[in-house]
């Protein structure tokens, strides 16, 4: 005990992450507040670029990325030095990855409402941005790393496996699923189509939750929780067996989001199956949780960090079983593409995300400010709305998935869908979705109210930007205890560690996927699906840019009610060129699959004008600026380009005449509209876009046929 | 020091012996009843399939997977009681006749509940009809017996919670009696579940971990969560088998394929029932007032969007006027409207309005005919004279004028 080392804890950097969970949670909750009282007031879409298409997406990044993103920053901040007994690596790469980090977030900001997207769920920034969220994470780790390695703790403890685990897994997951085919600084195509698409964006989508939304915050958990509550943590041989399972059986469960899709079957019933098995691995992280305030429950009477975090741990518990449960195919059938989903991303999202977030700054800004509270009462406040907001929220948004699913399935004794007409399924939620955004508010007037109170605090203290402490330095040996735990081994060995990690998360991903890439019999191709036509393509493209996919699925599942209502249930080989694949996951709107001569081209004009005029009670948004916009015929032959690089079979050279069969389809649409007596210039956007939609399913349609025999 | 360390000894082995003792040969209990409840379900699933297969099957019921997950979950939960009863059991019982006396209620249990499956597969009347709306589309037996069946669980669910709750007070009171002036550790249903050392006495698990101060107790897994954790396990090597392997289960296109012939032989009888078979070959039209005004309604909803609210047309054509482009005969329109016209824009519907509607429309839209509405389309197509009529007796005003009549006829 001689040779006692003096050093610093950063607590500035702590300081900004805290500043920008709170900064950026108000901005995603806001946005998520707005685009929800648009489903009840469709004129708040006022511009195109505040469309709910667009919005939404910025909604979902802001609080996944720059909330949950710059909260997980902060704990890891604060609690891998202290774990370590050591100061972060590098004060300069803290620095840069704070700030590069909320450039990113702004990119995200300014590039999102101006419809630049990739069209893939909660990885919609374009490729600039894919390769600097790339670099930032490199420079996460890099001084994750130094810190680790030059820690004066012997042993890593289990926050700091969960750290570790997020950052191996979380690079793999970004790079792979973010492989794209720059057309443009501002345009790029997924490298893989249709099923594969699929397949690798809802294995990233999935697992974004498991390593970003769950894993780095259980690390946290680990490290708040026994802080918090002054209790050691339950179980060491739980940790160790929750995290390995935890981390090894989520990979697998991606194809849970894909349940009675065009998915092969054997990828679905292991998606079913890991996720049935991830229900004890997820519950092992509640436990351990819960059970640390075992002799502690008359502190969390009193504290109200604890009350938060005590919530916000109940909440994982309940939407990790409830996930597992939504996987069961009979389940999926109800709750997807309904808002029961969104009920249940919203109680993990605000329970367990959100209360931990604001458990963890209640009790971290006081420490770092050497202060008090300003207001316990108001904590308390924020602690009951909060609660309040998220029933608010999930009830009617429960209720709205069951009564939209029953009335999608209900037919009549003669056969037929009792509901045909999909609008009124819609309108039926009106009230729901009023409660819904009071929950929302509800949460968000609790948000601003700790906003307020935190900064009253940082007012009453003064920031102790570097903690001095002592610890003697770690020897060179590294030699084991007689009889100790195994798992003690590999607690020393943080390289070792993250290897083994990387290889646990690898398996998963690597058994679905590639079978699902090399063995042709998993994506039977149709002679009769053809590549886009260019106009089509630039449809396809308005498509993605306005977000449809955020109401309106493609994907007619092997249901009989899907069907009737529908059409023809979808195949894997229709999708084999859309890059990106567009099955979307919620239907505000009806399914499209199956658009092609539902409606005359002028409906289509008419219902971009203005969605009412066709279908009374609508809630979208009108596209009137599709009307007045122009084709950018300009980047037609890049575009082609592109496709034939990823594979797509247009002729040779046909990039250099593309913009003729282009103009040529596009009078045909022109004269077509003229003979309902609408004029407009054939190179308007919505000539594309009614190309698109007009496409939609026409490939695989047979000759009329009945689809019921009489 | 030594005094410490050789206690902590003696406590891990007794805490590893108990847990010997009383869950090791549970789990093979619990195995067996895991596997056997998976057997039945599958076999009664068979059986329903059999049973049912021209309607639909009963997992497509709501209410019955909710009563049946409500069902296995209590089913759980007695048996993680049951196990627990038995470790307490093993340790508050120290006379052998009480050890029996333990075996038997358990075996009475497991009797019950082998007996409880057993019944569930021997019930016959696993019938699904569209009348029987009462149970939430259930037949009467399989709700009644469901919901016995969860009462029953309920019943040897409270037993058992009884039964431990009166073990723990007689080993209370034993501890107590043994030490009494030492302190009587409180022992709590929540430890006996988690099997968690006492808080009074977690300085024995306590490791030597001290991260900034975070300790760490080195406590057993919960049996409950690792028997839960095998469960699953479990049954995900029979999901895939069942699927996958000895093709038992339906995958999602046989089982569409299935609901397909369900529905389309549930439809048949219905029609056969009500007489509802009307198709292009025997349409006639229909005069009743009610019946017409009924098809108005159908027809604002699904028609005025592009027909125009009063028929006059719109981004489809005009059918107020006396010139169609498929026939204005009522087969004709009864056919546009079955199969539609989908080049031209104007959809199939006979998956939406069943024949007998689709004839009430027909006949509504004849007596648009020569409405007259303001805004009308120009006219397109041919035109159309009803039968015997002669097409240039129409230039004849009188005609024009009787034919007009004969339509305010049928709107009356």
């Amino acid at each position: 005990m001689n040779n006692l080392e003096k050093f610093s804890y950063d607590n500035k950097i702590v300081k900004q992450f805290a500043y920008a969970t709170v900064l950026w949670g108000l901005v995603g909750m806001l946005v998520g507040l707005w685009v929800s009282l648009q489903l009840i007031y469709p004129t708040l879409n006022i511009f195109p670029h505040t469309s709910f298409g667009r919005l939404r997406p910025l909604h979902t990044n802001a609080v996944i990325f720059a909330f949950v993103g710059n909260g997980i920053f902060m704990g890891v901040y604060y609690s891998l030095q202290r774990l370590c007994k050591a100061r972060m690596f590098s004060d300069k790469l803290s620095k840069i990855h704070f700030w590069a980090w909320q450039l990113i977030i702004a990119a995200a900001a300014l590039t999102l409402p101006f419809g630049i997207t990739t069209g893939k769920e909660y990885a919609e920034l374009e490729w600039p941005i894919d390769i600097a969220i790339t670099l930032v994470w490199v420079i996460f780790g890099w001084n994750m790393f130094g810190t680790i390695l030059k820690r004066r703790e012997r042993h890593l403890y289990v926050g700091i496996w969960f750290y570790i685990a997020t950052f191996v897994t979380v690079a793999v997951l970004h790079i792979v699923n973010s492989f794209e085919l720059p057309v443009s600084l501002f345009k790029s195509y997924s490298w893989y189509a249709g099923v594969q698409d699929a397949l690798v964006q809802w294995w990233y989508g999935h697992n974004a939750v498991a390593f970003f939304l769950t894993t780095p915050y259980l690390g946290l958990m680990y490290y708040f929780i026994p802080k918090a509550a002054d209790r050691p943590v339950y179980s060491y041989r739980l940790s160790i067996i929750h995290f390995w399972a935890l981390i090894f059986l989520y990979i697998w469960a991606g194809p849970h989001h894909l349940l009675y899709t065009a998915l092969p079957d054997w990828a679905q019933s292991l998606g079913v199956v890991f996720s049935i098995m991830l229900i004890a691995p997820s519950w092992g992280g509640m436990i351990n949780g819960l059970l640390t305030l075992r002799g502690a429950w008359d502190k969390v009477r009193e504290s109200v960090v604890l009350k938060f975090m005590v919530v916000a741990v109940t909440a994982y518990g309940m939407a990790t079983f409830e996930g597992p449960m939504l996987s069961l195919k009979k389940v999926n059938a109800v709750a997807h593409f309904t808002d029961w989903i969104v009920a249940h991303v919203h109680v993990g999202a605000l329970g367990w995300n959100g209360f931990l977030t604001f458990g963890i700054l209640y009790w971290l800004i006081p420490k770092i400010f050497r202060t008090n509270l300003y207001s316990i009462k108001l904590a308390n406040w924020h602690f009951w709305l909060g609660s309040l907001g998220i029933l608010f929220y999930a009830v009617p948004m429960y209720w709205a998935g069951f009564t939209q699913y029953l009335m999608w399935q209900e037919f009549t004794p003669e056969g037929f869908l009792k509901y045909s007409n999909f609008l009124e399924t819609v309108t039926q939620l009106r009230s729901m979705y009023i409660m819904r955004s009071l929950g929302g508010a509800m949460y968000l007037v609790g948000f601003i109210i700790m906003a307020y109170n935190l900064i009253k605090t940082v007012k009453l203290g003064s920031l102790l930007e570097n903690e001095e402490v002592e610890a003697p330095a770690l020897l060179k040996e590294e030699k084991a205890h007689s009889g100790e735990h195994w798992h003690r081994w590999i607690e020393r060995r943080p390289i070792s560690l993250m290897f083994l990690s990387l290889i646990v998360i690898l398996i998963g991903g690597a058994i679905e996927m590639v079978p699902t890439f090399l063995v042709k019999s998993n994506i039977p191709t149709i002679a009769s699906v053809k590549p886009y036509t260019p106009l089509e393509l630039h449809g396809r493209d308005i498509y993605v840019r306005e977000g449809c996919y955020t109401c309106h699925s493609q994907m007619v599942r092997p249901l009989r009610f899907e069907t009737e209502r529908y059409g023809e249930y979808s195949k894997a080989g229709e999708f084999v060129y859309d890059h990106p694949f567009q099955w979307g996951s919620k239907r505000t709107g009806p399914d499209l699959a199956r658009l092609n001569n539902k409606y005359p081209d002028s409906w289509h004009y008419n219902h971009m004008l203005d969605p009412t005029t066709m279908s009374p009670g609508s809630i979208m948004p009108t596209y009137a600026f599709l009307l007045d916009d122009a084709i950018d015929t300009a980047s037609t032959s890049a575009k082609i380009r592109a496709m034939i690089k990823l594979g797509v079979p247009y002729p040779k050279d046909y990039d250099k005449v593309a913009n003729v069969d282009l103009i040529k389809q596009a009078n045909e649409i022109t004269e077509n509209l003229k003979k309902d007596k609408i004029e407009t210039l054939n190179d308007r956007e919505i000539i594309a876009v009614i190309a698109y939609l007009q496409r939609l399913g026409k490939d695989i349609k047979v000759n009329p046929k009945p689809t019921t025999k009489n | 020091m030594s005094h410490n360390s050789n206690n902590f000894l003696v406590m891990k082995k007794m805490v590893l012996e108990k847990f010997n003792r009383s869950l090791i040969p549970s789990v093979k209990y619990f195995f067996t009843a895991i596997m056997l409840l998976v057997a039945m379900s599958v076999s009664a699933q068979s059986k329903i399939i059999e049973a049912t297969y021209d309607s639909i099957s009963l997992f497509s019921n709501t209410l019955f997977v909710v009563l049946l997950i409500i069902a296995i979950l209590l089913l759980i939960a007695i048996i993680v009681l049951a196990d627990v009863l038995k470790n307490i059991s093993a340790s508050a019982m120290s006379k052998e006749t009480d050890k029996n006396k333990i075996n038997k209620i358990l075996s009475a249990t497991s009797l019950v509940f082998i007996l409880s499956t057993t019944t569930s597969q021997a019930q016959p009347t696993f019938h699904m009809t569209y009348s029987d709306t009462g149970y939430g589309g259930l037949s009467a037996g399989t709700f009644y017996f469901l919901i016995g069946l969860i009462l029953f669980e309920l019943i040897i669910f409270s037993v058992l919670v009884s039964a431990i709750k009166i073990f723990v007070k007689r080993e209370q009171k034993i501890l107590g009696e043994k030490a009494k002036k030492v302190v009587a550790p409180e022992i709590s249903i929540l430890e006996k579940l988690n099997a968690s050392v006492s808080i009074e006495k977690e300085e024995d698990i306590l490791l030597d971990h001290n991260y900034d101060g975070i300790r760490e107790l080195d406590n057993d897994l919960p049996p409950w969560w690792k028997y839960g954790f095998y469960a699953t396990i479990v049954f995900a090597f029979l999901y895939l088998i069942h699927y996958h392997v000895t093709y038992s289960g339906d995958l999602q296109l046989a089982e569409y394929d299935k609901s397909l012939i369900a529905a389309q032989e549930a439809k048949a009888e219905y029609q056969k029932l009500m007489a509802d078979n009307v198709t292009e070959n025997n349409v006639k039209v229909i005069t009743d007032k009610n019946e017409l005004e009924e098809a108005g309604k159908i027809y604002k909803q699904n028609c005025a969007a592009c027909h125009g609210q009063l028929g006059e047309g719109g981004v489809g054509p005009n059918i107020t006027d006396q010139y169609w482009l498929h026939g204005g005969s009522i087969k004709d329109i009864f056919i546009s409207i079955k199969y539609g016209w989908p080049d031209k824009g104007m959809k199939s519907w006979q998956s939406d309005l069943s024949p007998s509607k689709m004839n009430e429309l027909a006949s509504y839209i004849m007596t648009l005919s020569g409405s007259n509405p303001p805004n009308q389309k120009e006219k397109q197509g041919e035109l159309y004279v009803a039968a015997g009529l002669a097409k240039d007796s129409l230039l004849n005003d009188s005609t024009i004028v009787a034919v007009l009549d004969s339509a305010k006829v049928v709107m009356k």
